[in-house]
């Protein structure tokens, strides 16, 4: 096996892992939205997806990690507050990530699945003060 | 040549070895500043330190303050790994004690060349046989 495809597969892994943990968070930020510990948290794990992509060229993960990321600050330095409708379109997020994880591990590149409206969606939220 | 990599995303740090063992530099890893301190005092010094900025138990900077309040550690390069690119943050690295910084991503090129600026070889990186 290539250090390439070794690298990948480490990023895979590492990126569900990731995944898992922020979707935990913003459960457990549903039940506790003021909570700057589960916020910080949440920001650190999609940071760390966002990071790696940045190294291995897949442009269309980083920037939908950098859309949640964003949509996470407003809510880190207080100008939103955690609702129903910011979870979901995290959640969806998670969702969106493990798919294109899925498709890089099947086949090395993102897929041509599109995420427009969900990255307005994330962008919109950031205004919703 | 031996570096120490203290870095939290296991990607991330696997690609920084990756481009270190290129440049035939040996490496020890490290998850976070903490796990950093221990692995540096458990050897003897590296000729280099990698080190991330945002890490989880503890920070890059306060490695990198902790590292230059032990005064055998004086003559020891650290280079920062950053997505900071605000000068008021790399300000704040330099100060706390790192020689260099490099910004995330990079590559393997500029990695080197802020090794070279280090002044650590006395002669030329070997050229990568392949590039991430």
């Amino acid at each position: 096996m290539s250090e390439m495809s070794d690298i990948v597969i480490e990023f895979v892994h590492e990126g569900n892992d990731k995944a898992n943990q922020l979707e935990h968070h913003l459960i457990d930020l549903e039940k506790d939205p003021r909570s700057q510990e589960l916020l910080a948290e949440a920001f650190r794990a999609l940071h760390t997806i966002k990071g790696a992509t940045s190294f291995l060229g897949f442009s269309k993960l980083g920037a939908l990690a950098h859309t949640g990321e964003s949509l996470l600050a407003r809510l880190r330095n207080g100008a939103l507050l955690m609702n129903q409708e910011i979870a979901s379109a995290l959640l969806s997020l998670v969702d969106a990530i493990r798919a294109i994880l899925s498709e890089i591990a099947a086949t090395g590149n993102e897929g041509s699945a599109d995420y427009a409206v969900l990255t307005s969606t994330l962008t919109q939220l950031q205004k919703s003060a | 040549m031996r570096a120490l990599v203290v870095e939290d995303s296991s990607t991330i740090r696997k690609i920084l070895c990756h481009y270190l063992k290129k440049m035939d530099i040996e490496v020890v890893e490290a998850a976070d500043g903490q796990e950093g301190l221990e692995r540096l005092k458990g050897m003897s010094p590296p000729d280099l330190v990698l080190v991330d900025w945002n890490m989880p138990v503890m920070s890059g900077i306060d490695f990198i303050r902790a590292v230059r309040e032990m005064h055998i550690y004086d003559p020891l390069p650290l280079i920062m790994v950053t997505t900071n690119s605000e000068s008021e943050y790399l300000g704040q690295a330099v100060d706390a004690g790192a020689n260099q910084y490099i910004q995330k991503p990079c590559t393997l090129d500029a990695l080197r060349e802020k090794i070279e600026q280090l002044g650590l070889r006395d002669k030329k990186i070997p050229e990568s046989a392949g590039k991430l």
